[in-house]
C-alpha cells in the first residue's frame, strides 16, 4: 500500500466515523495502519479529536442543508427525523462533482423509497440532463400530469396539467 | 465596488438594477448546466467576479481537468474582472467531501496551492484571488496563517479575497485576536472582501450564510478597509433570503464604511 499524505489521511478521518473512534483510542496505530508518510505522521497523530468531530459534523450539516434545497418536501415530510435519516444515508454515500448536492438529494429520496414522487421525478430529470419528461405521479393531488422540460438555455421548467378525470 | 453574490431568489431584484448593487459575484457551478443567456445579460449590466467552490486547489496532484474546463468556459462567457477560489481542499483521489477543509500552513502546501492557482489563472486568462476559509480544525504548520497567505500571494502572483465572516468565526472558535491576525497581512494583497452573517449555538460559531450581517462584522470590516482599501465588497447570502430592502440596507452600510475609511 502506498504511503498517503496528511490531506488524504484527514479526508479519510473526516469521512469515516469508525476510523475516528479507533483514532480516539489509538491515534498512532491508525496513522500507521493508514500508511501516513513519515513526515506527516506526527501532525496526523496530533489532530484534536473534538475539532475533528466538529468538522466532520459540519460537512454533513452542509450537505444536509444543500440537499434540503433540492428536496424541500421530502425533508419537510420527515420533520425532526430528517437530520438523523440523512446522516445515516450520507455517511454511506459521497457523490462527487458539481452535481453532488443534487445527487445527494436524489440518493436520499430513493433511499427513503421516494416518499414524494413528483419531487423525485424532478431530481431524476435534473440529474439525467433530459430535455422532456412527462409523469403521472400518484402523490399529485387531482391526478395531474407533471411535465418537466428544459429551455434551450438549460433552465428547468415544470408545469402540471389537470386532466379532470 | 459593493455588491452581492448572484442567487436565483435575488434575481428579480438584481435585474431591477437597484442603486445599492454595484457589482455581482457569480458562482461558476451554478451555471455549469445552463443559464448562459442570463449570464450574458448580467455581464452586460454589472461588473462580474467569478467564484469557484469545487476546484480543490489544495489537493496534492493534478487539478481535475474537467472541472477546470467547465470553470474556464463560464469565465469565457462572464468575462469577469477576476476569478476566485478557496485556500482549501474539498476532495482527494478517494472522496469528494463536498465542502471546504483546511490545509496545514506548510511550504509543501504553499507550493501545491500556488502551482494550481497559477495554472487556473493561466487557463482562464484572468487575475485570480484566493479566499480564507473557516474550519473547526485549526491546523498547525511551519508558519502562521497570515504568513502563509502572504507567501502564497507572492508565490502564486495572486491577490487575496478576505472573508471577514470567516476571520471573525475562526477568531471566536479558536480564541485569537482577529485584528492582530489582520495586521500581519500585507495590505497590498487584499483585493476583495466577503461578508455574511454568522450563526452561533452553544458558543460555537458557523458560517451558514443565512443570517443578517451582525454589527461585530461591520466593525471588523471597518478595520479591514482601514488596513487595506479593497476593490470590492460582496455580500454572499445563500439561504433564508430576506426582503431585498434588508440586503439593500446592508449594502448601504458597506458603502458608508467604504467611503469613510
Amino acid at each position: 500500500m502506498p504511503a498517503i499524505d496528511f490531506t488524504t489521511a484527514l479526508a479519510r478521518l473526516l469521512r469515516e466515523p469508525a476510523l475516528r473512534r479507533e483514532f480516539a483510542h489509538d491515534a498512532s496505530s491508525v496513522a500507521g495502519r493508514l500508511h501516513v508518510r513519515a513526515e506527516d505522521r506526527a501532525a496526523v497523530v496530533a489532530l484534536p479529536l473534538a475539532a475533528l468531530e466538529r468538522q466532520a459534523e459540519t460537512l454533513l450539516r452542509k450537505r444536509f442543508h444543500e440537499a434540503r434545497k433540492f428536496a424541500p418536501h421530502t425533508f419537510a415530510l420527515l420533520g425532526e427525523r430528517a437530520w438523523e435519516r440523512f446522516g445515516s444515508y450520507a455517511l454511506a454515500h459521497w457523490p462527487a462533482g458539481h452535481h453532488r448536492h443534487l445527487l445527494d438529494a436524489l440518493g436520499f429520496c430513493e433511499d427513503l423509497g421516494t416518499p414524494c414522487k413528483s419531487e423525485c421525478n424532478r431530481l431524476r430529470f435534473l440529474a439525467a440532463n433530459r430535455r422532456l419528461r412527462i409523469h403521472w405521479p400518484t402523490d399529485q393531488r387531482g391526478g395531474g400530469l407533471q411535465i418537466l422540460f428544459r429551455t434551450r438555455d438549460g433552465t428547468l421548467r415544470e408545469s402540471t396539467v389537470q386532466l379532470g378525470i | 465596488m459593493i455588491g452581492v453574490g448572484f442567487r436565483r431568489p435575488l434575481e428579480r431584484w438584481i435585474r431591477s438594477r437597484p442603486e445599492e448593487v454595484g457589482c455581482l459575484e457569480i458562482t461558476a457551478e451554478h451555471f455549469y448546466d445552463g443559464g448562459h443567456r442570463l449570464l450574458h445579460e448580467l455581464a452586460d449590466a454589472y461588473p462580474l467576479f467569478l467564484h469557484g467552490l469545487g476546484l480543490s486547489l489544495g489537493t496534492p496532484g493534478t487539478l481535475d481537468r474537467e472541472q477546470v474546463e467547465r470553470f474556464a468556459a463560464i469565465a469565457a462567457i462572464a468575462q469577469p474582472r477576476w476569478i476566485s477560489e478557496h485556500i482549501a481542499f474539498t476532495r482527494t483521489a478517494e472522496v469528494d467531501l463536498g465542502h471546504l477543509n483546511p490545509l496545514r500552513p506548510t511550504r509543501e502546501n504553499l507550493r501545491v496551492v500556488a502551482g494550481h492557482a497559477r495554472e487556473l489563472a493561466a487557463r482562464c486568462q484572468r487575475p485570480l484571488i484566493l479566499e480564507n476559509i473557516t474550519s473547526h480544525l485549526r491546523l498547525e504548520g511551519e508558519m502562521t496563517e497570515p504568513d502563509f497567505l502572504n507567501d502564497l500571494c507572492g508565490e502564486a502572483g495572486c491577490g487575496l479575497l478576505l472573508d471577514v465572516t470567516n476571520l471573525y468565526i475562526n477568531s471566536r472558535n479558536h480564541r485569537f485576536d482577529p485584528l492582530a491576525w489582520l495586521h500581519r497581512l500585507d495590505p497590498a494583497h487584499l483585493v476583495q472582501l466577503h461578508l455574511v452573517g454568522f450563526s452561533c449555538t452553544d458558543d460555537r460559531y458557523e458560517d451558514d450564510h443565512a443570517q443578517p450581517i451582525q454589527e461585530e462584522l461591520f466593525a471588523l470590516t471597518r478595520e479591514v478597509v482601514r488596513h487595506a482599501p479593497v476593490q470590492a465588497i460582496v455580500i454572499e447570502r445563500d439561504g433564508n433570503f430576506p426582503a431585498p430592502a434588508e440586503i439593500a440596507g446592508e449594502l448601504r452600510q458597506l458603502h458608508a464604511i467604504d467611503a469613510g475609511h
